[in-house]
């Protein structure tokens, strides 16, 4: 197992480059538009897309721990208020090998749970009332063996940067297109009569330029959010493949996403914390997005349901295989 | 001359750097397996605490569970006495077969449900059965790996000399360890 965590760190590390890339591009394009002719403009729109993206860092690992202290109806546990839940976790830390996390309640009926921390030694693993009141021993380990896999597959800095990423190629495109509508006219009358002189050649060239980084802003949020949700998934089914490995028990994972799926409560842990529950949370209607940080989960359960020849990792990826029609998970050479 | 003799020299130093790299190495191995080893054993030891609290608890209500006590309290002995791995492994797969069969004879005593005592005492022993075979998967492992690595050559001929021995693994009955950490109540 322990050379997938290598694998997904190094994973993570070219997505965080590759997002990256879009982005400095993206300010740099824009940067171009808004200054054209000019070196200037493309160093500064590159230097304002890092400085939000620095920014956002920063409030993510400030803020990250924080999320859950936020939620009013959130309470850390010791061993005395609920000695299940928190022998179950203590269980798992030691099948992981992972130091224990805090524990934590969340009063609401909404079937949920979460992990968060950005790293091992400092996590917590929470869980709602309403599924916690709702599942037998075996199912709550099994669901918080997914968090504790989260945790372990090291997803939750992972997907965190990752949303920094996306969260500044929106704000960045945002910034862009308004710019055009408010800011835009006055930037094209004047270099329209400073290209004015040279014929309308070069007014033609502005215009595609125009058109594409229009087309760049609109569709690079449009591009980073799929990329984004698609990995959000796929970490997902590597939560589920760890989490069996860990409890030997694919079919207690497949009864607790059952009665999970019937959850109907709206409940909000934030866009960060959303990436790790362990299934979709049911945000505000508004909020709802065609795009989704979690597989279907009657996917999820066919493939544990499926898992009889054994419990552990690679077992997993080719019943995975059989079932989506693709073979897109990591490997394991154990 | 001389250069015969420095580069003799510079072979030895190789050679000793070498061996000392294969030994830290095995030294590393064997202080982990002696670590994963103390980590089963306090749960092994959480258990035997458990188990006369437990009886204690019970024998008010399951009058006639005596023999099953008596089984408990014997492979409970028999356990705490065992000195090696395997022979721990051996005494404790009984005493968890027993523990299991106590388990399905209390269903018949619906009046235990209302008992917290009892309750509280179910979910540790429960939890440390647990741990236990969490604990132990891991302990298998990182022993299979220091034999592995004891074993292989030319590693075998310094861990001859350096006297490092291979460790048994912490192996119970097939049939229970595929009905591993499902424990409910």
């Amino acid at each position: 197992m322990y050379d997938l965590i290598k694998n997904n760190q190094r994973k993570s590390w070219l997505v965080f480059i590759g997002m990256g890339l879009l982005l400095i591009s993206l300010g740099g394009i824009l940067g171009y538009v808004f200054m054209p002719y000019d070196y200037q403009g493309v160093i500064t729109g590159v230097f304002i897309a890092i400085i939000i993206w620095v920014i956002q860092t920063f409030i993510a690992f400030l803020g990250g721990d924080k999320i859950i202290l936020n939620m009013a109806n959130a309470k850390a546990i010791s061993y005395d208020d609920d000695r299940e839940l928190y022998n179950i976790v203590e269980e798992l830390s030691i099948a992981s090998g992972l130091p224990m996390p805090k524990v934590y309640v969340i009063e609401t009926p909404a079937m949920n749970a979460f992990a968060t921390g950005m790293n091992p030694k400092k996590s917590i693993v929470a869980i709602t009332t309403g599924l916690r009141e709702r599942l037998t021993r075996q199912e709550i380990q099994a669901v918080m063996a997914h968090e504790m896999s989260h945790i372990y597959n090291r997803d939750v800095r992972f997907m965190t940067f990752a949303s920094i990423m996306l969260g500044t190629i929106v704000i960045i495109s945002e910034i862009a297109l308004r710019s055009m509508v408010w800011g835009g006219g006055s930037s094209s009358r004047s270099s329209g009569s400073s290209s004015g002189g040279k014929g309308g050649g070069g007014g033609i060239a502005q215009i595609l330029v125009l058109v594409v980084v229009v087309a760049l802003a609109i569709l690079a949020p449009i591009l980073a959010r799929m990329f984004y949700f698609s990995l959000s998934r796929k970490r997902e089914y590597l939560a589920d493949a760890t989490s069996v490995n860990f409890t030997r028990d694919p079919v207690s994972l497949a009864n607790a996403l059952e009665k999970i799926s019937g959850d109907n409560v709206v409940f909000d842990p934030g866009k960060m914390t959303a990436a790790m529950c362990i299934n979709k949370p049911r945000i505000k209607e508004h909020k709802e997005n065609l795009t989704s940080t979690h597989p279907p989960i009657q996917k999820r359960i066919a493939i544990l349901r499926a898992m009889s020849m054994g419990t552990d990792y690679n077992t997993y990826t080719k019943v995975y295989a059989s079932i989506m029609g693709k073979d897109d998970l990591p490997k394991s050479k154990k | 001359m001389l250069t015969t003799l420095l580069i003799i020299l510079g072979i030895i130093v190789l050679l000793v750097i070498w061996i000392i790299a294969i030994y830290n190495g095995m030294v590393k191995m064997r202080n982990t397996v002696d670590k994963e080893w103390r980590n089963i054993d306090v749960q092994l030891e959480r258990r035997y605490d458990l188990i006369p609290n437990l009886i204690e608890t019970v024998k008010g209500y399951a009058k006639h569970e005596q023999e099953t006590f008596a089984r408990i309290t014997e492979y409970r002995s028999a356990a705490m006495g065992a000195k090696t791995v395997s022979e721990k492994a051996a005494a404790n797969g009984q005493l968890s077969s027993a523990l299991s069969g106590l388990r399905v004879q209390l269903e018949a005593y619906p009046d235990l449900k209302a008992n917290t005592n009892f309750l509280n005492l179910q979910e540790e022993l429960a939890s440390t059965e647990n741990k236990i075979s969490f604990s132990r998967s891991i302990y298998n492992e990182v022993v299979t790996n220091y034999n592995n690595k004891i074993q292989i050559f030319p590693n075998n001929i310094f861990a001859g000399i350096f006297n490092f021995k291979n460790r048994d693994l912490f192996e119970i009955s097939t049939q229970e360890a595929k009905s591993a950490p499902k424990v409910s109540f």
